[in-house]
């Protein structure tokens, strides 16, 4: 047996929980390997202190406090979660509501809510508040532009070829109509 | 009702009523106790606590360090266990499933320390004044120099039990302290039994490495 197989079964060693031929290796190892015997004889003189230590005892109201506890706790005189209610106490005491419960609670209060919006509808001061208006582009009513006119000044100066329109012509007329669009928020009882 | 169970007085023919009750518990094993108790005589709880009071109180004192907290925590067990009495499987060992409501406890309360160093130093702190009470309360009949030395040395076992990594300590204290089996102790730490055998191999080294230098 090497080193590394002895420190392997060590803690079955100790314990004595070895099988009587790994017993035989071990041993066998342990009059063999120095420093296998050092570690065996250090690790049990340390378990042997720690064994030792003297143990500690609950203070004396450790069951009246327990019992304070329990009553705060609910406990007394209480059904208790696994349902049974004590013998020895027959009120109601509070009891624990986990977080099953909670999410029960919640949970109907949601669904009783939708329900009561599907049967009841909206009611109409919340569609107000609620309903948005729609935005359309509408146009301002037609402008009623005098029929147009060539000044007879301007025509003598274009005699005997193509008529050629001023351009006053165009924004006059054009750029009024398309910029007279505005958007307007549409009444909601459209 | 817990307070009956706990605080049990009545007149002297109650009294020996309540002696043969607490006689006939003491002779049942922790399953026929818990049936007991689950049947409606709340003595049997008392009887649970009386059984494992010290025993918990001490592997939480080791793995935490800090014997005010381990006795809250303690307690919190037994609550717990009065809670969940009706779930447990009676099919499986009592002693374990305390020890494993213990076990997460101390775990949950180490946790807690390490994310507040205030809680850490005041529970240093706590143990350093109870290392200053007077020694007459410890062993009258000892001299003064074995006093010190005695404390001495416990000082120094706590302290390098303290050293371990947590997950090595409670293993550890299971086992030397507790005598657990080493399937009790996987169950009892959720884990498997080669990482407790592993676990507890490591743990005992390194108690051995780090309290050597002092004994040389």
């Amino acid at each position: 047996m090497h080193c590394g197989a002895f420190r392997d079964r060590h803690a079955a060693y100790i314990d004595d929980a070895l099988d009587d031929a790994t017993l035989d290796a071990v041993r066998g190892h342990l009059a063999d390997c120095r420093a296998c015997a050092e570690h065996d004889t250090a690790v049990r003189r340390a378990l042997m202190l720690f064994r030792n230590l003297p143990t500690i005892q609950p203070s004396p109201d450790f069951s009246a406090r327990l019992q304070a506890r329990l009553r705060a706790s609910g406990y007394d005189s209480a059904v208790r979660v696994d349902g049974r209610r004590d013998r020895l106490g027959d009120s109601a005491g509070p009891t624990s509501v986990g977080f099953s419960g909670f999410a029960s609670a919640a949970a109907g209060v949601v669904a009783a809510g939708y329900l009561a919006v599907a049967v009841f509808g909206t009611p109409a001061s919340v569609r107000a508040e609620l309903a948005l208006s729609p935005v359309v582009a509408r146009a301002t009513p037609p402008l009623s532009l005098a029929p147009f006119t060539v000044q007879p000044t301007v025509l003598v100066s274009f005699e005997g070829v193509l008529p050629s329109w001023p351009s006053e012509v165009f924004t006059s007329r054009t750029p009024i109509r398309l910029s007279a669009v505005s958007l307007t928020a549409d009444s909601p009882d459209r | 009702m817990a307070e009956v169970a706990l605080m049990r007085v009545g007149t002297p023919s109650d009294g020996v009523r309540t002696e043969g009750t607490r006689a006939r518990l003491r002779a049942l094993d922790d399953a026929e106790v818990v049936g007991v108790f689950l049947e409606g005589d709340e003595r049997a709880f008392q009887e649970l606590v009386e059984r494992y009071q010290a025993r918990l109180l001490n592997f939480v004192y080791r793995t935490i360090g800090d014997r005010e907290k381990a006795e809250d925590l303690v307690q919190e067990v037994f609550i717990r266990v009065y809670r969940h009495l009706g779930r447990f499987d009676r099919t499986k060992k009592f002693s374990t499933w305390a020890y494993t409501i213990a076990s997460n406890l101390a775990k949950n309360e180490l946790r807690n320390r390490s994310r507040n160093p205030l809680v850490l130093f005041q529970a240093i702190k706590r143990n350093w004044e109870d290392e200053e009470r007077p020694l007459q309360f410890e062993d009258p009949a000892s001299r003064p120099d074995d006093l010190y030395r005695k404390r001495h040395l416990r000082s120094l076992v706590e302290a390098s039990v303290a050293r371990l990594p947590e997950h090595h300590r409670q293993v550890f204290v299971l086992r030397e302290l507790e005598g657990k089996s080493y399937e009790e102790i996987a169950e009892i730490t959720s884990c498997n039994l080669g990482t407790v055998k592993s676990r507890l191999n490591r743990a005992r080294t390194s108690f051995a490495d780090i309290i050597a230098p002092a004994l040389r």
